[in-house]
């Protein structure tokens, strides 16, 4: 036993235990949870997809990971989900990836406005690598005019829309207010840093996925060739 | 309801000319995109939690954190706070303090508040005229008290907290004798 390690893990519990938590992104996991990550499955190396590992041994931990994405995608009524990012930066990193080139337009909720970093910050890597623009609240209503959101994204044509949060307490941009031509916005993607998130219980603050549904076209903003997809995930 | 995946809207193919699905290019980003090895006992622990999210307990649990989130937002704007947009639908609030603390920035609303063991963390708001270092605004999630099991009387009581000590955040012996009596009342919620 590490006495130096322990003990001062012993004193961080002592400090969660006696004082009121309100920082907004934490939570208390259960026992359950707890018991899992400090389990022998974090000696397993496992690069790849379930059924499509670079290493061997990976049987259980396909099941393991398996069960995960089906727990997940019923969770959020989604086809398809990705359990493997390690936090919700690397999960937003992964999109930005997959979804544009270098250079390409975002657009993003203002960091100053209730945003966050990895939402096109000029500090982060998707301010840096992406060309970032931002929409905001409204001083007098200190909330967003979804109309203001449309002629932003008119005006800069970002290929995709984030409309996450980490400080606003209301509902999130969730499509926006009038019709975007396809070749500006490919791909519209959400995520629910809050709001969503927490409320889906990720109650451990690592957790981050990118379960997706194909949410088109009936209720779809931007006509019968629009696509509309959910990426959510759980820190 | 399960939706089904879905071709790339770029029309991106394979060599041999069949579409690619979206999930495939979503988790190429991932890896071997951005990631080397997935951490699988963080994964388990992932279902196991997502697992708790899927029993109706949980409904409950989010429903009293939106409640107990409600009852704080009010309760501040009952005594002169600022909450940016005027409320909460979810389990966070933006407070911004100039409203009734004018001279108080959000750093050190944030030292007087850990002194007692109230943590929170000092936050930007919209507009605001101080630095990210400083701050005019504090930032409070209910998620996790609501675990431990906090009610609106407990959050009730935890603004008068919170209250007294801003209004008085160099006062020494306020902030002891608050953080005593949160000490006591928090042995009364149990960590697990």
């Amino acid at each position: 036993m590490d006495n130096t390690v322990f003990n001062l893990i012993k004193k961080e519990e002592e400090r969660q235990r006696s004082g009121i938590e309100l920082i907004a992104s934490e939570n208390f996991t259960s026992k359950a949870v707890m018991d899992a990550m400090g389990s022998c499955l974090t000696n397993k190396y496992a690069e790849g997809y379930p059924g499509k590992r670079y290493y061997g041994g990976c049987e259980v931990v396909d099941e393991i990971e398996n069960l995960a994405i089906s727990r997940l995608c019923e969770l959020f009524g989604a086809a398809y989900a990705n359990v493997q990012p390690h936090a919700g930066a690397q999960a937003n990193a992964a999109v930005f990836l997959a979804c544009l080139q270098p250079g390409d337009a975002i657009l993003g909720f203002d960091l100053s406005h209730g945003g966050h970093l990895s939402h096109g910050s000029p500090v982060n890597f998707s301010g840096l690598v992406y060309k970032a623009n931002f929409y905001g609240v409204e001083e007098a209503t200190g909330t967003i005019d979804m109309d203001k959101v449309h002629a932003k994204a008119l005006e800069v044509k970002p290929k995709l829309i984030i409309c996450g949060a980490s400080a606003y307490s209301r509902t999130g941009i969730m499509r926006v207010s009038g019709p975007l031509p396809m070749k500006w916005v490919p791909y519209c993607w959400q995520t629910f840093l809050t709001g969503r998130t927490h409320n889906c219980g990720c109650a451990e603050r690592s957790i981050a996925a990118l379960p997706h549904s194909n949410q088109h076209h009936a209720q779809d903003p931007q006509g019968a060739k629009g696509r509309y997809h959910h990426d959510a995930q759980g820190f | 309801m399960m939706h089904k995946d879905f071709e790339n809207p770029w029309g991106r193919t394979t060599k041999k000319g069949e579409p690619i699905m979206m999930s495939a290019i979503l988790n190429s980003g991932v890896f071997p995109g951005m990631q080397g090895g997935p951490l699988e006992h963080v994964i388990a622990a992932k279902a196991v939690a997502f697992g708790e999210a899927l029993q109706p307990e949980f409904k409950s649990y989010i429903h009293q954190v939106k409640i107990n989130a409600d009852t704080m937002a009010n309760e501040l704007m009952t005594r002169g706070y600022g909450v940016i947009s005027g409320g909460t639908d979810n389990h966070l609030m933006l407070i911004d303090l100039r409203s009734k603390h004018p001279d108080l920035t959000g750093r050190e609303a944030e030292t007087a508040l850990i002194r007692a063991e109230i943590t929170i963390n000092k936050n930007m708001v919209p507009f605001d005229s101080r630095t990210p270092f400083v701050t005019s605004g504090i930032r409070l999630g209910t998620a996790a008290i609501t675990t431990r099991g906090f009610k609106e009387e407990d959050c009730l009581k935890t603004v008068e907290w919170i209250d007294t000590i801003l209004s008085k955040p160099s006062d020494d012996a306020t902030i002891l004798k608050i953080k005593k009596e949160i000490n006591d009342y928090m042995a009364k919620f149990p960590l697990y």
